[in-house]
């Protein structure tokens, strides 16, 4: 009788988190300012794509954008690429946020972010760099497996 | 009688537990994947060039 008993148990609990599983609505990223920041993002990468093409930038851990070697940066290109970086990573926590809270969940924001950069480090192209999470700068060198 | 209450209300009580846990703790993972996907592909637009790549190399798209 007490091992039914706790099997019944068991099995009840664990058939709790599952069920919930299979309900997993989308996330949606259409509110008009969700899809003003995405805009955003979109113009000021065209600037930013070929910096981290040759190199000049990387995707740091976190998922923001980075100088690998700021001595190697032209003077008069620096207050612009600092301008990129700054806006990317304005844009990106002001997009995280609005997610979260489109979605209604506020509290979700870092686990969104979470989320997205770790998908980011996934799907790197070849020849970017990114850095790992002690700090080390390597190229990426062919498509990792989807 | 007895056994039957308190096997029903160890059930009830586990149920009522977890379903807690479920809606204060949970995030929904698999969404937030798709969704940064989504985000990804339209910022970075990573899809575009690389099919058009391989469509000129003759590779068949996976």
């Amino acid at each position: 009788m007490k091992k039914s008993l706790l099997l019944s148990v068991v099995l009840f609990t664990l058939s709790m988190p599952l069920a919930a599983q299979e309900a997993e609505p989308d996330l949606r990223i259409d509110t008009p300012a969700a899809k003003e920041i995405r805009a955003s993002l979109k113009a000021r990468f065209a600037q930013i794509k070929p910096l981290l093409e040759n190199g000049t930038l990387g995707v740091t851990h976190e998922g923001k954008l980075a100088v690998r070697d700021p001595a190697s940066v032209p003077l008069a290109e620096r207050q612009n690429i600092a301008r990129l970086i700054a806006g990317n990573a304005n844009d990106q926590s002001a997009l995280y946020r609005e997610i979260a809270r489109a979605n209604g969940h506020p509290e979700w924001e870092q686990q969104i972010a979470d989320t997205i950069h770790e998908r980011m480090r996934k799907r790197i192209p070849p020849g970017w760099w990114v850095q790992d999470a002690n700090g080390k700068w390597t190229q990426r060198q062919e498509s990792p497996a989807p | 009688m007895r056994k039957r209450i308190y096997r029903l209300s160890a059930l009830i009580g586990a149920g009522l537990l977890s379903a807690c846990v479920t809606i204060n703790i949970y995030f929904p993972a698999a969404a937030a994947e798709k969704m940064a996907d989504k985000l990804i592909d339209d910022i970075w637009q990573l899809d575009e060039p690389a099919e058009s790549k391989k469509a000129k190399e003759g590779e068949v798209t996976p």
